[in-house]
């Protein structure tokens, strides 16, 4: 089980506070922030959380949330 | 003042929503979505949920939850975000301007325009919207109820006809929301209505609430605070329909005012309304030469009526020296007042809220009765 932290960015603020809101319900310790720079030029909004990363996709896949970009990417993610 | 104008927007409203607009200047100062740092987070977390609390009561997703400055402006963001060239559409009879005007506006540039009648029935109602589907109708945009009399509109119905026929159904909730419990899905794929009248919040507020099944073509771009590097509006709502600054301080408001109708209940405030309102009517019967325009078979709490053949301006004058507001005049609403035969003298509208009393109803009476006393023998 990966606890470290990890950052998904998403398409808006809209998306971040739901992400945070549904990850907080689940026991996430999380945080909103800007997407940092190496994860996308343009302005966004993403999710810092503490916990199980793989799980927390799940959750918020199930909710209808798209992460654009994952910090560590996942496997599949990786060139 | 005795206000009965709740039909143009609430007023009283609750403290609590007071008390939220002034917390919102004193301490949701950083603009949000726009940047990282803790005030603009707070700012986007507080909006985010009164987003919340709004989808709730519509049955939506909270980003399906458009904030807008009024019904009108969110109607504008429907219907034509929906409707082009050589597309249909039908509206009632008993339209708003805020929907006739982009309708008719729409028409000028080709889109096809029908409007339904609406009889004493539902059923008759209902096949009247039946009767005008062609195969290009791509939407219905209809009234909740009627901002002139409160006829309350088979919406229902009319939107399982829409389902069962792949039309776009958008529904004019100005004067449905928080007196008739109405959500998006089966069949109402928006509902569009003001923050400031059976919602309780502030001026300048209103949504768009949406079930997320038809992408909607925009009418204004701007700055999003999303992919702010690329030309094109962002696909995602709300982002895509909410361009530049959000209004923070009104939309605190408004979730205040949606917590109250929640904790009231909107059962509990459409039995109390529609008690005044029938007491006001069997007050009105006694009245020599009132007319009271009422047709249908259920109503939202608002009573239209005239005093013998006087201009409905010249009784709402008299009734505000009187110490009441009422509404007289045309209502934005031309093709009621034509299908009503109204347009000569206009009509005056009663529409309380829930901080109106029965012995206030009775005062009003009184004055209703004294105009139609002093008319009929001037001084």
């Amino acid at each position: 089980m990966n606890d470290t932290g990890f950052i998904f960015s998403l398409s808006s603020v809209t998306y971040a506070i739901k992400a945070q809101s549904i990850l907080r319900k689940n026991g996430y310790r999380c945080e909103v922030i800007k997407t940092p720079k190496d994860m996308g030029k343009s302005c966004g909004y993403s999710i810092r959380a503490y916990g199980d990363r793989m799980k927390a996709r799940v959750l918020l896949s199930k909710q209808g949330i798209d992460i654009k970009s994952a910090k560590p990417p996942f496997e599949e993610d990786r060139i | 003042m005795i206000y009965f104008d709740n039909s143009a927007t609430t007023y009283p409203k609750p403290d609590s929503v007071a008390s939220a607009v002034y917390h919102a200047v004193k301490s949701l100062g950083g603009n949000p979505g726009r940047s990282g740092h803790k005030m603009s987070v707070k700012a986007a977390g507080a909006v985010y949920s009164v987003r919340e609390s709004v989808a709730e009561l519509f049955g939506a997703q909270p980003e399906n939850v458009i904030f807008t400055l009024n019904c009108t402006h969110a109607l504008n963001l429907a219907i034509k975000g929906i409707l082009g060239s050589g597309d249909h559409v039908i509206i009632s009879t008993l339209e708003h301007n805020a929907v006739a005007r982009p309708v008719h506006a729409l028409k000028e540039q080709g889109t096809e325009v029908s409007i339904a009648p609406v009889y004493d029935t539902d059923d008759e109602t209902v096949k009247a919207f039946e009767k005008l589907v062609r195969k290009n109708t791509k939407a219905v945009v209809c009234t909740g109820a009627s901002n002139v009399t409160g006829r309350l509109m088979p919406i229902k119905r009319i939107a399982k006809l829409c389902e069962s026929r792949g039309i776009v159904f958008i529904c004019d909730g100005a004067q449905t929301a928080g007196v008739v419990d109405m959500k998006v899905g089966d069949g109402i794929n928006f509902i569009c209505t003001a923050g400031h009248k059976g919602l309780y919040g502030t001026t300048g507020t209103g949504v768009l609430v949406s079930d997320g099944k038809y992408k909607l073509s925009t009418i204004i771009e701007g700055g999003t605070g999303t992919t702010s590097l690329e030309l094109s509006q962002p696909d995602d709502l709300p982002e895509r329909l909410e361009s530049g600054t959000v209004n923070t301080v009104g939309i605190m408001g408004l979730g205040q005012g949606v917590a109250f109708v929640r904790r009231m209940g909107i059962e509990n405030i459409h039995r109390k309304e529609n008690a005044l309102c029938l007491r006001f009517i069997n007050g009105l019967k006694r009245i020599d030469g009132v007319r009271i325009y009422r047709q249908g078979e259920h109503f939202v709490p608002i009573v239209a009526f005239n005093v013998d053949n006087f201009h409905s301006s010249e009784v709402t004058d008299y009734l505000s020296e009187q110490g009441f507001a009422l509404r007289g005049g045309y209502h934005c609403a031309a093709l009621a007042h034509e299908f009503y035969q109204t347009t000569e003298n206009g009509v005056v509208r009663f529409s309380p809220s829930v901080f109106n009393t029965p012995g206030q109803v009775d005062l009003l009476l009184q004055s209703i009765k004294k105009f139609a006393k002093l008319s009929k023998n001037p001084l």
